[in-house]
């Protein structure tokens, strides 16, 4: 007997401009809430074949739900550069600037980008809504601030293959587009906005444009990277990615100050391995003067990224009788470490790395212990029972592909 | 320009009353007033020639007695006037009651219309004075900084023991029970005339948005009568205009040694990570000074001259959440003739009088506040100041000044423009004609002073002669925002001290006293 799939659900989540094709394409109807839309888990009924399109073919991963705002006045540098850690008034029209932004104490708010797309308009994109914070720091400044999230709707095209498919589908070349830079294009005289971002840590784009023309530019770039190996791709495989990448991610890495319930709970930039987007040569910013207090005391605490070493964690599992249990999928369990029976830090997500072949993690720990090298003991659970085994502090990324960066000679 | 210990942003009362402070303590103090003359809510001007006028203030309810004791500023040619009446609140009918220095008189007004309001009233008046006592004492204080005070706050309050042990815990009682009341339930309680109520409603709005039927008019009405020594309606003219009271303190702050420039303006307050600098003038000069005291309101001093980025998000939160909403104008009249009042005797008229007739006349001129127009029927306030200083009109001419409530700031589908401010004319005029007769005949030239105008010339956010409202919830650790209520601010060595602070408007100068106080702690 074969009955007709005629599926059909109700939902109070947002659905995506591209859920006319993302619904029609997922196979495994694993859905995830992604700030209160509806999102893939995995279009396939596992993510493997998705995960591998990000690194050896181009996945195409519908972004929609990040939230994005526009900020556009006379003084929207102003406003920008005091609200993100990182120096706005060199970011140049069409450049794109990774940032954490912070409150009055110099604890992690939200990380996300700023894309400049003229002199005095941005586009800010955050993982969580941040429309209250930029309008109630915009107090006195000539500025408007419009929440961009339901105006545009975007798309990531991420994988050795993407340029050669967004070329052939763009009206201008793509070749001469730097990492984080961004142009305006068309595709068949729709016009598009692309930046050379995304969260794989792979050479990969961002697609951003009008919602009401998302349906075709989905069908343009399946039609022309057909031959590509173009993947619908969904959350699972992209949280693989971006732990080989390196990049946290809000809830999961870190807790926004917003909501963290208590002191312990919060992270600076420095804590997060973001001190490098901290420019505190910069007049002023929101905690501006806790992180350079910070700085000169040195940060408690650390986050770095950590090898579990493959000979112990083989041997936990024959001694209990089983072949070695690595996770399908990446976890985001808060894992203690331990240093001569101490608990010095803990995971926050980690997974087995398919490409490397490596069981990596990101984490959490005391600064004295953080150092390159740095011997550690990840807890395990086999068969039931707790275990202790060696992990070693590692530099991340893990995967850092020269294609990332490159451009075509 | 030279390195000063001090820099006075703002040469109003406040600011010159710091800089005479700071000047005689041995700071070297600089003012810089933007305007051409000094005076701030003291101000005067010729509104048209000929014809001169206090811009804000005809009278002066009460100043700091800590001001005189420590600047005798009657030797530098400070001379008040307390008049004989004054007030009269004018009602229909050619009613009006006349309000004495000598509280027996007064009785004597009241008891023609009433005998037992006449009965009442020098109960009520000692009763509101009791009450003021209390205000007197908490003003002369810097605020306590909450929410983390401590012992050292508690004993930095002990000056309030006095006007308990005079008045009791009952005293206290008192005080917490009148200050967040409303007007008309103050006046149940104690009086049944009409024209009477109104006249003491009409204390509790002093430049407020609100009507008397507001909670917390009670602590305005009591804000009023501050050193009142006991008389209702409490009020003193100053000899030669309203702006001798700052030329006096101008005069005593540069005997001490103080710079004051005029027709410099402030364009920004320039700071770094370790506090506050200096000042930069709308000419490009810079000023360096150690410490920075700024007459003006908060949204001027941060906003406009620290600037937003150099703000912490929950202190512009703070800022943002200050409630100015100007709703009064003023209006000049320049006259031909002296003005005849009805049921008024020329010798009366040295006085201030109101157009108050009932308490809920006041509340339906408020009205216009929440629907964003003008009132058609404003409550109008007024004072001939020809009349007390001959030369501010040529002779036998005349000026009339009116304060005029309400004239809102905020209006809805309406700004402010000729047009707007002629309409305002045309109701101000209709309200006098009511106990004026033909007053329009004997205009020669009508000034209006909108709240947008007072924002543009005067630098009043929103038009607020107050800067931010008076009422209970921007009052004391509250004023102007809970963090920077001690005079100080979250910018380091940058100092309030105008009435956007503790304990608000008027022409008292203890802003400016206190201030100086904390500046001189460092």
């Amino acid at each position: 007997m074969f009955y007709e799939n005629k599926f059909t659900a109700n939902t109070q989540l947002k659905l995506s401009p591209f859920f006319e094709r993302t619904s029609k394409l997922n196979e495994s109807q694993e859905w995830r809430r992604w700030a209160g839309h509806l999102a893939a888990t995995s279009y396939e009924l596992t993510h493997e074949n998705e995960y591998f399109a990000i690194r050896t073919k181009a996945a195409l991963l519908d972004i929609s739900p990040l939230k994005k705002y526009i900020v556009e006045g006379p003084d929207s540098q102003i406003l920008l550069d005091i609200l993100v850690t990182r120096n706005i008034a060199i970011c140049k029209v069409g450049q794109v600037m990774y940032t954490p932004w912070c409150d009055e104490y110099g604890k992690v708010i939200d990380d996300g980008t700023v894309q400049r797309l003229s002199e005095n308009k941005f586009r800010i994109t955050s993982a969580e809504p941040n429309l209250e914070w930029i309008e109630s720091n915009s107090t006195g400044m000539d500025v408007t601030i419009k929440d961009d999230s339901y105006s545009t709707a975007a798309l990531a095209l991420q994988g050795p293959n993407s340029r050669a498919i967004l070329n052939s589908a763009s009206s201008k070349s793509l070749d001469s587009l730097k990492f984080f830079w961004m142009m305006d294009t068309t595709f068949k005289n729709i016009p598009v906005t692309i930046s050379r971002t995304g969260y794989t840590g792979d050479l990969g784009y961002e697609i951003w444009m009008d919602p009401k023309d998302a349906l075709t530019i989905w069908d343009i770039l399946i039609d022309k990277g057909k031959t590509f190996g173009i993947t619908p791709t969904g959350l699972h495989a992209l949280d693989i990615a971006r732990i080989e990448a390196g990049l946290i991610l809000l809830d999961v890495d870190y807790i926004s100050t917003r909501h963290a319930l208590i002191e312990a709970r919060k992270s600076s930039p420095y804590e997060l391995g973001l001190g490098w987007a901290v420019k505190l040569k910069k007049k002023n910013f929101i905690g501006k003067m806790p992180l350079l207090n910070e700085l000169n005391n040195n940060s408690g605490w650390s986050f770095v990224g950590i090898e579990i070493e493959w000979p112990g964690f083989e041997k936990h599992y024959r001694d209990a009788g089983l072949a070695p249990g690595l996770p399908s999928t990446a976890w985001r369990t808060s894992t203690p470490l331990y240093n001569n029976n101490q608990q010095i830090g803990y995971a926050t997500s980690g997974t087995w790395s398919p490409l490397l072949k490596r069981y990596i993690a990101l984490a959490h720990v005391k600064s004295k212990y953080a150092k390159e090298g740095s011997e550690l003991m990840f807890e395990l659970k086999v068969e039931h029972f707790r275990k202790l085994t060696k992990a070693t502090v590692v530099k991340t990324p893990f995967f850092n592909p020269e294609r990332k960066r490159s451009c075509p000679k | 320009m030279n390195n000063y210990d001090v820099i006075v942003i703002g040469g109003g009362i406040n600011g010159l009353a710091t800089a005479s402070i700071l000047s005689k303590a041995g700071k070297r103090t600089l003012v810089l007033e933007s305007r051409n003359t000094v005076g701030g809510m003291a101000s005067s001007m010729e509104f048209t020639p000929g014809y001169k006028c206090n811009v804000f203030n005809d009278t002066i309810k009460w100043i700091d007695p800590r001001l005189e004791k420590l600047l005798k500023l009657s030797t530098k040619g400070l001379e008040l006037e307390q008049p004989e009446i004054l007030k009269i609140a004018l009602g229909e009918n050619n009613k009006h009651i006349s309000f004495h220095k000598k509280n027996s008189k007064t009785v004597e007004s009241i008891a023609r219309y009433s005998k037992n309001d006449s009965k009442k009233w020098e109960e009520f008046s000692s009763y509101i004075s009791k009450l003021a006592h209390f205000l007197e004492k908490l003003y002369g204080l810097t605020p306590p900084s909450l929410p983390n005070a401590g012992l050292k706050e508690i004993l930095g309050m002990r000056s309030m023991l006095g006007p308990i042990s005079k008045h009791g815990t009952r005293g206290i009682v008192d005080l917490l029970r009148v200050a967040p009341m409303m007007m008309p339930e103050l006046a149940d309680e104690w009086f049944e005339n009409e024209l009477l109520r109104a006249s003491i409603a009409s204390s509790g709005i002093h430049h407020l948005s609100f009507g008397p039927f507001a909670a917390g008019t009670g602590y305005n009405l009591l804000h009023q009568h501050v050193h009142g020594n006991g008389v209702f309606h409490n009020a003193q003219f100053v000899k030669g205009g309203t702006e001798r009271f700052a030329i006096a303190l101008k005069d005593c702050a540069e005997s001490y040694g103080a710079e004051i420039q005029t027709s410099k303006k402030v364009i920004s307050i320039d700071t770094n990570d370790s506090g506050c600098i200096g000042v930069t003038l709308e000419d490009g000069e810079q000023v360096i000074s150690k410490q920075i005291v700024s007459g003006l309101d908060p949204n001027n001093t941060f906003i406009n001259l620290v600037g937003p980025s150099n703000l912490s998000p929950d202190f512009k939160t703070q800022l943002k959440n200050i409630r100015y909403r100007g709703s009064t104008a003023r209006i000049h009249f320049a006259l031909n003739n002296l003005p005849k009042i009805n049921g008024v005797s020329d010798d009366q008229m040295k006085t201030i009088f109101s157009i108050s007739p009932s308490i809920e006349y006041l509340e339906r001129a408020s009205d216009a506040v929440k629907y964003g127009r003008i009132a058609e029927n404003p409550y109008v306030e007024f004072v001939l100041p020809s009349l007390l200083n001959s030369d501010f009109a040529p002779n036998g001419r005349h000026v009339l000044s009116a304060t005029v409530q309400y004239a809102p700031y905020h209006l809805r589908g309406l700004e402010w423009s000729d047009q707007l401010k002629d309409q305002l004319k045309t109701n101000v005029i209709n309200t006098l004609e009511k106990v004026i007769p033909s007053f329009r005949s004997i205009i020669k030239h009508t000034s209006v002073i909108s709240p947008l105008d007072m924002e543009k010339e005067f630098g009043l956010t929103e038009g607020n002669l107050n800067q931010g409202e008076m009422t209970l919830d921007q009052f004391m650790f509250m004023r102007p925002t809970i963090s920077s209520s001690q005079y100080r601010t979250p910018i380091k060595n940058l100092y309030l001290c105008g009435a956007g602070t503790h304990p608000g408007g008027g022409l008292h100068g203890t802003n400016g006293f206190n201030a100086a106080r904390e500046v001189l702690k460092g």
